[in-house]
């Protein structure tokens, strides 16, 4: 086939565009020319084949810098620089120039921006939790789902015998530390004593969990049972400078342990917590019922297990294996099986609430609202800055006019606006870093943490810049484009009416600004309120005055004489002891038998082991029935109403129930307690009476006494009866008050958040009402010629904005209202949410809006008209 | 005047100019050289050369006219400029002053 002259090149379309594309433009046509001819001239010489293939090798010795670089544009172009100075100027000269609205600007996104900084260094705080350590993504903690009559209830509580389990039979797991509850000791060196909580703990646990060790081996230091590993500051404590490797630590009074290895202090974002670590094995060597325990029964939950699965598996490849665990077991003495779940050590802080056997959030809601909060607070921030600009833009329309007619295109402008407010963002950023080092401390106290600004890390002012970028585009984009839009003939000739276009926008932001602000407040106000309503709720029993020891052998020795002092010297009124301080319950249990019980019917039940006298001490009182006669009544039990409606007994007293193989009959019914949550209802529980000596010491002290005389004097009876203790105790008003510790948190953190948005929103409004007077300046001038009173003027200038206020309201409140009842749907005691909150909040608002606005409409309002229209 | 600024490849492009003037452009230069010296050449050093002798003052161009097979696209023509041709010729001094000077016996024992 002969080839014809106009042959087009192989693959011509595309190697052309990509030539085209290539090749700077004012050499395309000669280099494409050149191509196609030398192509086609090869076509005739040598055949279509040859030329095809050296077809490409020319088009590649195309690709080189003298083809590829674009002529320069033969037009003058500034270097870049030179406008960017020029920008920079202006925008000082401007905020200099107008001191007020610089000042409001600046000092409302600042405020927002270290409001955003804190919550954001916060968040990450919080998710930073155990983060620190190396295979934190392999740990677990087991846990169990137990079903309690159709509910699954979800325990940290698991047995021995489980762990032993998971050991031995599942190969994925590669280490089980076994734990007790990390409850408090008594450590003593010489005359050292100390009382802390620390953990008694498997000895593989350094391996899995790599706290940092100051002295001592991971491997070594939990091997023998009688050695402790001790945190810097308690080594400090007990030793003070010396060396403490090698030393005797005396243990809860009844051994001597070896120092084996120094760990540095827990970070404050470690979610266990312990001041020292003694081998799991020593808790066997010296307990009977634990060592029983491991042969024991599924059933004897008493334990926490720590897992760590082998790098590469999953708890997903190893759910399954688990989950039924307890029930391959043949000769399981205890017929409550229980489902085995593993919870990951990096949800440990954030999502610990369970529900129906599921992870179903916990912290983390808080912390998600907070994200939307600290964005809110910024985008009110950044709402003023746009209002504000928008609003005062006729004060820049002649410089947009004459700039453009001298010849700035509209992306100059564009560039020069964002520039000024990425300016103010960055004099903004300078301050709110001030005020986040000095708001810092009061924040820590707050949320008990250690957040510190993190200057050298690199992430933090990526961070930084992008938030700085965002802020300044949401803040300026929008003036920007409003700005270069102005036409240079009608702004110059001044037959524009500059900001009307602008006004409608703007007012919508401020509605937008107000419904925030206010849902925000609603929202602090409802969380305050539930709290205030859970802590006034009634708790069945009296804490105030009641004080609470752990037991101790010692102590409980001495317990009929120490007790017998504490009321003889007048010092406490009623003395008991129980397995559980006041204001928890350690212990849950299933009922063998009870009248009415249906066939498999479980149900979880709290059980209290009680003293003489509990009653009397904890000052709860009982519905029906009577007290327990003595130490000697151990075949009664005192069921709360809970329980009793649990159980559906209508006639309770004198019934029989069979509790872990013992018949009991009950003598009497408490009033309902609450001792675990204040927000849910109280737990079915049961009190059993016994001799044996119990957990907690529990006394209430005498009226009579003040509280520090009272400690006082106790401490040195305790130091008599129970010397080889540091005596210790906690206030059962304290650790009930602890209850409310994240929702009070919460509710700080709320009020003071909302507090601050609606201070940034009037920071806006002020501005724009002074903008607004200064406007109209000459017609209240006019009206008060005419007549008009100072009230009129006033309400003139004010009825717009409570206009806009009441029409935020109208938006925030079912919002608000929607998302509210949400939050209070987790609470089983809730408050209601009166119509009065949200009418308050309105009134308040609307007091708020006018007394900003006031400010500048009474000031236009009093001004002398003669002055005013004499202006110019 | 720099000698230094006229690689070899230059010189050849430049000499092919002044050859095939009044119509050099590329892809004649192109042919040229590979008939010449059994090289395949690429119109686009050819280019790229040219470019930097016009650049360097030795040679001026103007658009040609248009022909069917470059796909109606014009060439760009390139002639000698008096600079050129002045730095051709010293180019050429050298080399004929170094030639004389090397002695026939040398040439005999490389023939």
């Amino acid at each position: 086939m002969k080839p014809d002259q106009s042959q087009k090149p192989p693959l011509s379309k595309w190697v052309d565009k990509l030539l085209g594309w290539l090749v700077a433009p004012h050499l395309r046509e000669e280099v494409l020319g050149d191509i196609h001819e030398r192509y086609a001239r090869r076509v005739q010489r040598l055949g279509e084949r040859k030329a095809r293939l050296t077809y490409w090798r020319e088009v590649l010795a195309y690709a080189r810098p003298s083809f590829i670089t674009r002529k320069p544009s033969p037009y003058s172009t500034p270097s870049y620089t030179d406008m960017l100075r020029n920008y920079l100027k202006i925008a000082f000269r401007n905020l200099i120039k107008q001191k007020g609205y610089s000042f409001i600007n600046i000092a409302g996104l600042s405020v927002g921006m270290a409001v955003a900084m804190l919550i954001g260094l916060w968040i990450h705080h919080e998710y930073s939790y155990d983060k620190f350590l190396p295979d934190y993504q392999q740990l677990y903690q087991v846990r169990r789902n137990f079903n309690s009559n159709g509910d699954t209830l979800t325990f940290t509580t698991t047995s021995l015998k489980l762990a032993d389990a998971l050991r031995y039979q599942i190969p994925e797991v590669e280490q089980v530390a076994e734990s007790d509850h990390m409850g408090s000791h008594g450590l003593k060196v010489g005359d050292k004593k100390i009382y802390l909580n620390g953990a008694q703990i498997g000895g593989d646990f350094l391996q899995m969990f790599q706290y940092p060790l100051v002295e001592g081996k991971a491997s070594l230091a939990l091997k023998d049972p009688y050695s402790i590993v001790l945190t810097e500051s308690t080594a400090k404590a007990l030793f003070g400078s010396e060396n403490p490797m090698g030393k005797i630590v005396r243990f809860d009074n009844q051994n001597d342990l070896k120092v084996t290895g120094i760990l540095k202090d827990l970070p404050t974002n470690s979610s266990l917590q312990f001041n020292y670590l003694v081998p799991f094995s020593y808790y066997e060597a010296t307990v009977n019922n634990v060592r029983m325990d491991r042969s024991g029964s599924f059933g004897n939950n008493g334990y926490q297990i720590f897992v760590k699965l082998k790098p590469g598996a999953s708890y997903a490849q190893v759910s399954n294996k688990i989950a039924l665990i307890q029930h391959t077991e043949r000769n399981n003495s205890n017929a409550m099986n229980s489902v085995v779940i593993l919870q990951p050590l990096q949800n440990w802080h954030l999502y610990s609430t369970y529900q129906n056997g599921k992870e179903t959030g916990g912290f983390i809601e808080y912390i998600r609202m907070f994200s939307v909060i600290g964005i809110l607070v910024v985008l009110i921030a950044c709402i003023n800055f746009v209002n504000l600009t928008t609003a005062r833009s006729a004060r820049r329309a002649k410089e947009v006019g004459v700039r453009k007619s001298v010849g700035s295109q509209r992306q100059q402008l564009i560039g020069q606006f964002l520039i000024e407010s990425f300016l103010l963002t960055v004099v903004a950023f300078l301050f709110s870093l001030l005020l986040m080092q000095i708001l810092l401390p009061a924040f820590n106290s707050l949320t008990e943490s250690q957040i510190a600004i993190p200057y050298t890390t690199a992430g933090f002012w990526m961070a930084v810049l992008g938030c700085l970028l965002i802020t300044a585009l949401l803040a300026g984009s929008l003036p920007a484009f409003y700005l270069s839009s102005f036409q240079p003939v009608k702004v110059l000739k001044g037959t524009m009416q500059v900001g009307k276009a602008a006004s409608l926008p703007r007012k919508v932001l401020v509605v937008a600004q107000f419904s925030c602000s206010i849902a925000l407040i609603l929202s602090a106000i409802i969380v305050f309120k539930q709290i205030q309503h859970a802590k006034n709720r009634p708790t069945g029993y009296d804490v105030n005055r009641l004080l609470m020891t752990n037991m101790n052998l010692e102590l409980s020795q001495n317990f009929t004489v120490l007790k017998d002092e504490l009321i003889k010297n007048g010092i406490a009124e009623q003395v008991s002891q129980s397995s559980s301080p006041a204001t928890d319950i350690w212990w849950h249990s299933d009922l063998d038998k009870w009248p009415g019980k249906n066939a498999g019917e479980t149900v979880e039940l709290g059980v209290i082991l009680v003293a003489k006298d509990y009653f009397k001490t904890v000052g709860m009182t009982l519905a029906q029935g009577r007290d327990f006669s003595g130490e000697n009544d151990t075949t009664s039990v005192i069921f709360n109403e809970a329980a009793i409606k649990r159980f559906r007994l209508p006639n309770p007293i004198g019934q029989l129930i069979t509790w872990q193989g013992k018949p009991l009959r009950i003598v009497g019914v408490a009033k309902n307690a609450l001792m675990q949550s204040p927000f849910t209802k109280a737990d079915p529980t049961m009190f059993v009476c016994t001799s044996f000596p119990l957990n907690v010491l529990l006394y209430r002290i005498s009226p009579r006494l003040t509280t520090q005389e009272a400690l006082s004097k106790m401490t040195a009876l305790f130091n008599t009866y129970n010397p080889s203790y540091a005596y210790s105790y906690q206030f059962a008003d304290e650790s009930y008050a602890a209850k409310f510790k994240q929702e009070s948190l919460i509710g700080k953190l709320a009020g003071i958040f909302a507090g601050l948005a609606i201070f940034i929103s009037c920071l806006g409004l002020f501005g724009l009402a002074s903008f607004m007077a200064e406007r109209r300046t000459k017609e209240i001038g006019v009206r008060k010629v005419l007549g008009a009173s100072i009230l009129n003027v006033w309400g003139l200038l004010s009825k717009e904005f409570v206009y806009l206020v009441g029409i935020a309201f109208l938006i925030a409140t079912p919002v608000a209202y929607y998302l509210l009842s949400n939050w209070l749907q987790k609470y089983e005691y809730r408050t209601e949410m009166s119509w009065w909150i949200f009418a308050l909040t309105g009134l308040g608002a609307m007091v708020v809006t006018l007394l900003t606005v006031s400010f500048q409409s009474i000031k236009a309002a009093l001004l002398n008209p003669v002055k005013s229209l004499k202006m110019e | 005047m720099r000698r230094s600024d006229l690689g070899e490849f230059e010189e050849v492009v430049l000499l092919a100019v002044a050859a095939l003037s009044p119509s050099a452009y590329s892809v004649v230069i192109a042919e040229e050289l590979e008939r010449e010296t059994g090289n395949t050449v690429s119109t686009g050093a050819v280019h790229a050369a040219l470019q930097r002798l016009e650049q360097k003052g030795y040679l001026t161009s103007l658009l040609g006219e248009a022909t069917a097979e470059r796909g109606g696209r014009r060439k760009r023509l390139f002639t000698v400029t008096p600079l050129g041709g002045r730095v051709l010729s010293e180019v050429r001094a050298v080399r004929n002053r170094l030639w004389d000077r090397i002695v026939p016996h040398t040439i005999l024992k490389w023939s």
